[in-house]
């Protein structure tokens, strides 16, 4: 099979990559995701709810986006900017909290904005685990071994 | 703060000594003395860390007094890899929300333009 054509599979299990094109300029998208008025229009998934979210948007500035879930049950996702580089990516840590107390452990999510004739193609990648210092280290660290541990489960 | 089994399993891993011991043991399993053979550290020091690593589920030791081979528990990596799913299901639907959102704004501004 050609990986090229599959970047996922080159990280099998530890990285989520997912591709759209939407039908509008990058600097728009890039509005969207990153002004709260707009983001909670759109962010979130079925179980979501009402989402109230905060941003200071600047490279070390933090956001948190609190859901109320149709069982009662609140969700906070918080993370802190890496890179705000308009229109073209966005880096941020992400980490869940639940409202019984779960905290996951602390992820790193890129997403890019290509311009394609005027539409955008946007890449997003979620990284399942980031570095203490995410946002200074990007890249280091949990690659190589997290991947041989998710062929490892692979094969389970 | 409450720690559930899959923050724990996190917080093992987010050591990068624990993490190469972990691949290490992907290849097979192996004593503390193996182990501590790449890092420039005590047997001590690795045997901290196996037991953060037992605690969390993600290896198990054998029970022979002296040689107690440790080896990974894939069962105690698996949900650490399904978590993954989870942002799956988040974003996609995300993404299709974003996608009816552009739809609708991107109608209004052009009817704005028209009045």
């Amino acid at each position: 099979m050609d990986t090229a054509a599959h970047p996922e599979l080159d990280h099998p299990q530890t990285t989520l990559l997912l591709t759209r094109t939407f039908a509008a300029p990058r600097a728009l998208l890039f509005k969207l995701w990153t002004q709260p008025e707009h983001i909670v229009r759109w962010w979130g998934c079925a179980e979501t709810g009402e989402v109230d979210f905060t941003n200071d948007l600047r490279v070390g500035g933090e956001f948190a986006a609190v859901m109320q879930l149709a069982n009662g049950h609140t969700h906070r996702i918080t993370g802190v900017y890496c890179k705000i580089e308009a229109p073209e990516r966005l880096v941020f840590t992400w980490a869940w909290e639940g409202s019984d107390g779960f905290q996951g452990g602390e992820t790193l999510v890129t997403v890019t904005f290509e311009d394609k004739d005027g539409q955008t193609e946007l890449t997003l990648r979620h990284e399942s685990f980031a570095t203490e210092d995410a946002c200074t280290a990007h890249g280091e660290g949990w690659g190589a071994s997290l991947d041989r541990l998710g062929e490892f489960v692979a094969t389970l | 703060m409450t720690t559930d089994p899959l923050s724990e399993t996190f917080q093992a891993l987010a050591d990068p000594t624990r993490r190469a011991i972990l691949a290490r043991l992907a290849s097979g399993e192996a004593s503390v003395s193996e182990l501590s053979e790449p890092f420039e550290m005590s047997m001590p020091a690795i045997s901290r860390h196996l037991k953060v690593l037992e605690r969390a589920g993600l290896i198990e030791r054998g029970r022979q007094a002296q040689w107690r081979p440790c080896r990974l528990n894939g069962e105690g990596l698996k949900p650490v890899f399904d978590w993954i799913e989870e942002y799956r299901r988040f974003w996609e639907q995300s993404f299709d929300r974003l996608e009816a959102y552009l739809e609708e704004i991107q109608k209004k501004d052009a009817s704005d333009e028209r009045h």
